[in-house]
């Protein structure tokens, strides 16, 4: 059950690394780095030689490399992100019609943290299994209590990923009438207050459990 | 409040402040699985309201007999892991089964069953109140503690050593027996000894009406006599040291636990033996139990006997006067005089009691006869050495330890009957029959 943990938790980082790669790729910033080189085989075996390279030293010394992946995950993916702000756009001038869509980015970078979420959670699950069977817990009673966790951690995963879809659908397709310029403000005045109210909401329900 | 909340909601809020500012969709598209995460973890709650049942087959045992434990929790609320624990106490030694259980709490109610056997070999009274939970969340990685409560105790006497399977008349007459009694079979005094059944040649005018009557509405026709104390009985006096050497040992094998056994079977064998029995704790706790005959004494040095194990945990005091072996006889001379009792000693000998054993031993000298060359006065010291070891070395070192000890004590020695006692090698019994008899 610990390799099986392991296993999962390696593909759940890899495949991050891969989408957060893919991300990368459609950037201005590796075009910028594939001018220099001129070389695209060049630039992508650099690029993966020195994260491979600095994983393995992260893990030599910490014997935990994943804290490290995470982060390299999110640096290469926020040049993706960041190509479509409004601001930066309006400052910098990217050519984003040759890249990536703003949906399939947007898909992509869910994507990624749902797996480093993944991941994350089979590392804990990982320790969890340690645990009960240092406290000579029966093996089978552990598979299975473990296996009901992971079903309720992919039940949360589905419903994020359908509120995703759903969040996205009215994000990108609804929104994107032609509206008078006030019209813009206040949908976006009032959809700023109906987050930080979500989150103040949560946030309070949260303090009011003075037990825990 | 967990510390991911805090983590979660700044995520949220910054990523969403991020989006905004740079005018980025994706941004605040992805600000919302924060919250998804952090919603989650608030209105999917962690299994709650757990009751706990627990039942132990006795309340009373004697050290070195088993204790069998059940225990049914139910949980009604929630969904995730629940850990559950029953609180063993530090003495006790699991036998059997598990005092730890885990589970899955889903949907339907969960239940727990918990079946173990535990051994203790110490003394004392015990609480068992306490069974302790953790709550796991199923998503987020927090979790909940708590304990449940209920007021089961058990209470262990300490054990009665082979004093009693002394059969042989040429063995059982060479452990030291008071010299001071007149006549076994004395008048009766004023002094209530305890309450027996009646027995052919009892006087009518013995007979306790008022508890007869009761005990026929309890359906004994028997009835009941008063018994009092008799003149003449042969009386032992037993000290026992309760100072910071007898602490000597592991929590499971100890000099204490070994010196109140000895207590307890010497006692035993002394009353079964028509002796009055009198004890007297010094060094740490003072304990006096006045002399007296019967069962009833013997419950009443065997609930002392337990408390001192309950002592044991109070801190010491550096400032404070603990009674001497010397002050305890000095303060109780007045019940000595004329009645040449036998005292006794149990201790742990080192160079650090050496004055005092040996001022004790002369005091006592003065109230009791000379058997021999001896007076009658004995000292059963325990050999605590050969508890702590475990392997060769430490056994030779013990034994190096114990030889200084013989040494040392040499002059005390020639004043009382010593009997040097190694629990780890011997029984009470053969440590008293080897040495009186040699």
């Amino acid at each position: 059950m610990k390799l099986l943990f392991l296993c999962l938790r390696t593909v759940a980082a890899f495949s991050a690394y891969i989408v957060a790669f893919i991300l990368f790729q459609y950037t201005p910033l590796f075009h910028l780095l594939l001018n220099i080189t001129g070389s695209s085989i060049g630039t992508i075996t650099a690029i993966n030689l020195t994260a491979a390279l600095l994983t393995a030293i992260i893990y030599m010394s910490t014997r935990n490399a994943f804290p490290f992946v995470r982060i390299m995950c999110v640096v290469l993916s926020i040049p993706a992100v960041v190509s479509y702000s409004k601001l930066l756009d309006k400052i910098i001038g990217f050519d984003i019609q040759s890249y990536l869509s703003i949906n399939i980015t947007s898909f992509l970078f869910f994507i990624m943290i749902m797996l480093l979420l993944t991941a994350g959670k089979l590392k804990s699950l990982e320790d969890e299994w340690e645990t009960l069977i240092e406290n000579k817990t029966c093996e089978e009673e552990v598979k299975k209590i473990l296996r009901s966790r992971m079903k309720f951690y992919l039940f949360f995963c589905s419903f994020t990923t359908v509120f995703y879809i759903v969040m996205s659908l009215f994000g990108f397709i609804v929104l994107d009438m032609k509206g008078s310029e006030q019209s813009i403000i206040i949908i976006a005045a009032l959809g700023v207050i109906l987050f930080i109210s979500l989150i103040i909401f949560i946030y309070k329900k949260w303090s009011s459990l003075v037990d825990i | 409040m967990p510390g991911f909340v805090l983590r979660t909601s700044t995520i949220s809020l910054t990523m969403l402040l991020a989006g905004f500012l740079f005018a980025n969709n994706i941004l605040i598209l992805t600000s919302f699985v924060p919250l998804c995460y952090l919603a989650f973890g608030y209105f999917i709650k962690v299994p709650g309201n757990i009751e706990v049942k627990k039942s132990i087959s006795r309340n009373r045992i004697i050290g070195g007999e088993l204790l069998e434990v059940k225990l049914k929790a139910s949980v009604e609320a929630g969904f995730g892991i629940l850990e559950i624990c029953d609180v063993v106490p530090p003495h006790f030694e699991l036998v059997e089964g598990s005092n730890y259980k885990v589970i899955w709490k889903g949907m339907e109610r969960g239940e727990i069953y918990l079946r173990y056997t535990i051994k203790c070999t110490t003394s004392g009274t015990y609480p068992m109140n306490a069974t302790k939970w953790k709550a796991r969340h199923s998503i987020c990685s927090f979790s909940e503690y708590g304990q449940c409560e209920n007021d089961i105790s058990v209470e262990v006497s300490p054990r009665l050593l082979e004093l009693r399977k002394v059969r042989g008349m040429s063995a059982a007459n060479k452990i030291p027996m008071p010299q001071g009694a007149l006549s076994s079979m004395g008048m009766n005094t004023n002094e209530f000894k305890e309450l027996r059944l009646y027995s052919p040649g009892d006087s009518f005018k013995s007979i306790n009406w008022k508890v007869t009557s009761r005990s026929l509405l309890r359906g004994n026709v028997w009835p009941v006599v008063n018994e009092f104390e008799r003149e003449g009985k042969k009386s032992v006096w037993i000290f026992l040291d309760t100072s910071r050497t007898m602490n000597f040992g592991s929590n499971v094998r100890n000099v204490k636990e070994y010196s109140i056994e000895a207590v307890n079977s010497l006692s035993d064998y002394y009353l079964k033996h028509n002796c009055s029995v009198a004890f007297l704790t010094y060094g740490h706790s003072t304990i006096a139990i006045n002399g007296g005959s019967g069962r009833n004494q013997y419950y009443r040095i065997l609930k002392e006997l337990i408390k001192i194990k309950d002592k044991k945990s109070e801190p010491y005091n550096i400032k404070a006067n603990f009674l001497t072996l010397y002050d305890a006889v000095n303060s109780y001379r007045q019940h000595f005089l004329g009645m040449r009792p036998l005292f006794v000693i149990i201790t742990r000998f080192c160079t650090n009691n050496y004055d005092e054993v040996k001022k004790g031993i002369e005091r006592m000298s003065r109230y009791t006869i000379r058997k021999g060359a001896l007076p009658s006065v004995m000292v059963v010291n325990i050999d605590g050495y050969g508890l702590m070891a475990e392997n060769q070395a430490e056994k030779l070192a013990s034994n190096l330890l114990d030889s200084m000890n013989r040494i040392i004590s040499k002059e005390v020695r020639k004043n009382c009957i010593w009997i040097d006692w190694d629990p780890a090698r011997e029984s009470l019994t053969e440590a008293i029959i080897k040495q009186v008899v040699s």
